[in-house]
């Protein structure tokens, strides 16, 4: 079985956008770097970024051109990142999931500086590149560990992807991990890293369409469901309810919203999919008592704890006490006991 | 030659599937399937790629004369061989735990 497998390597991190000019570079030597490391591939790449000390982006630096290119793989697998469509600056193609990622990242890139104050995936400005219709009838999205792919859906039970703005902020945050905490993509750790992602998926969608917390209806993945899987809302749910029962085709919403329901197993890298219910309704409950819009304090609540203080092998133990020592700092002790609260309400109990 | 393609995981973190029996097909479309699946099912595996996030399982099982045969490839990053199985499967596959 081929399985997903984090590792830690010794090497330094160069981020693609540094290796494409020296790639370009008119010494001879600097340019064999560039084109040496960009041939390495993601996974050294990603090897590479796993170095703690090369950590990016603690101490982002807020600034202010976005940098998206949306390119198109017409269907096929390789080669990435496929035809080139829509950079800065261009005006709309008329290709609906072209455009659509391209406004995405745009808003997600706002989102990111407006809100959390940070200047794309690192701190620094990487580029945002998606590439829409990857493969035959993917379904969801994938992030490399340089872009994203969107898959194009089968059309009947799975729509497109690339239409989604949670999707596209989902996907870009597994990024801004990479560049921050680097949770890893196993158990515990690996459900926060989803869990993380979720958060901002959804605060992105709320702040865009400027939804009060009570107002949201808290669903993930409406916009992939497509006309055969009926009347279903979304994939998950950070409400205690279950996002489907006994569906025809999906069966029961697997997520657990309590510790004593956490999920063991060997699928989905121990099941990051699934045990991310958990935090994610640890979230929703303290973006409750806090009230207000998400993302002016729960979402900064959890961006300070999740980039700033939490390590690659984080608990859900450990991310309780450091949500709520950041609400504190951020916000004062009604905040830190709303986040108290909320872990303490999902079966989490703060440990350092 | 009974072929089954189950995928897991990915963003959705749904399972979707499908079992087709060659036998059903017509001879030409029946005899491509039945290689593409033998090339699948040789192809080399790659250890997934660590950075990928949202990945999915896809895993190809098939059954001859009573003997399965399977092998589980990660997506992205699955075998081009895989490819000609999936235009075939995908389209028949629904979704179900």
């Amino acid at each position: 079985m081929n399985r997903n497998h984090d590792h830690h390597c010794p090497c330094c991190f160069l981020p693609p956008y540094i290796e494409e000019r020296l790639a370009l570079s008119d010494d001879p030597v600097i340019r064999r770097i560039g084109h040496g490391t960009s041939r390495a591939g993601v996974t050294a790449r990603t090897m590479r970024m796993m170095q703690p000390s090369a950590i990016q982006g603690r101490n982002p630096r807020p600034g202010t051109s976005r940098n998206r290119t949306v390119y198109d793989m017409e269907g096929l697998d390789a080669p990435l990142p496929g035809v080139e469509r829509r950079g800065e600056g261009q005006s709309a193609t008329g290709i609906a999931e072209v455009d659509a990622v391209f406004e995405n990242s745009g808003i997600t890139h706002d989102f990111y500086k407006q809100v959390l104050k940070r200047h794309s995936l690192n701190g620094a400005g990487y580029p945002l590149k998606g590439s829409v219709n990857y493969g035959f009838q993917v379904v969801g999205a994938y992030w490399t560990g340089d872009q994203v792919l969107y898959g194009a859906g089968d059309g009947v039970y799975f729509l497109s992807a690339a239409l989604s703005l949670e999707i596209a902020a989902h996907e870009l945050t597994h990024g801004l991990i990479e560049f921050t905490s680097r949770l890893l993509y196993q158990d515990e750790p690996g459900a926060l890293n989803e869990s993380f992602c979720d958060i901002i998926g959804i605060s992105v969608v709320q702040y865009h369409a400027n939804l009060p917390a009570e107002s949201a209806n808290w669903s993930i993945g409406g916009d992939l469901v497509g006309s055969g899987l009926g009347d279903v809302h979304g994939v998950r749910t950070f409400l205690a309810e279950k996002a489907f029962i006994d569906h025809p085709f999906l069966g029961t919403d697997p997520q657990p919203k309590h510790m004593r329901n956490y999920v063991h197993c060997s699928e989905d890298n121990g099941g990051v999919h699934t045990n991310s219910g958990i935090p994610n309704h640890a979230f929703y409950l303290a973006a409750q008592s806090i009230g207000g819009n998400v993302w002016e304090k729960a979402t900064l609540i959890w961006y300070d704890a999740f980039t700033n203080a939490l390590n690659p092998q984080a608990t859900f133990s450990q991310a309780a006490q450091k949500t709520e020592a950041a609400a504190r700092r951020r916000f004062g002790d009604r905040e830190g006991d709303a986040v108290a609260q909320a872990w303490l309400a999902v079966g989490v109990e703060p440990r350092d | 030659m009974k072929v089954t393609l189950t995928e897991v995981g990915g963003w959705a973190n749904l399972r979707r599937s499908c079992t087709l029996d060659t036998a059903s097909l017509s001879r030409p479309l029946r005899r491509k399937l039945e290689l593409n699946c033998r090339s699948a099912l040789s192809a080399k595996v790659e250890l997934a790629d660590a950075s990928v996030r949202d990945s999915c399982t896809v895993t190809l099982v098939v059954e001859i004369d009573g003997t399965q045969m399977s092998a589980s490839f990660v997506e992205p990053g699955a075998p081009p061989e895989l490819r000609p199985v999936l235009e075939v499967m995908r389209p028949l596959c629904r979704p179900g735990r």
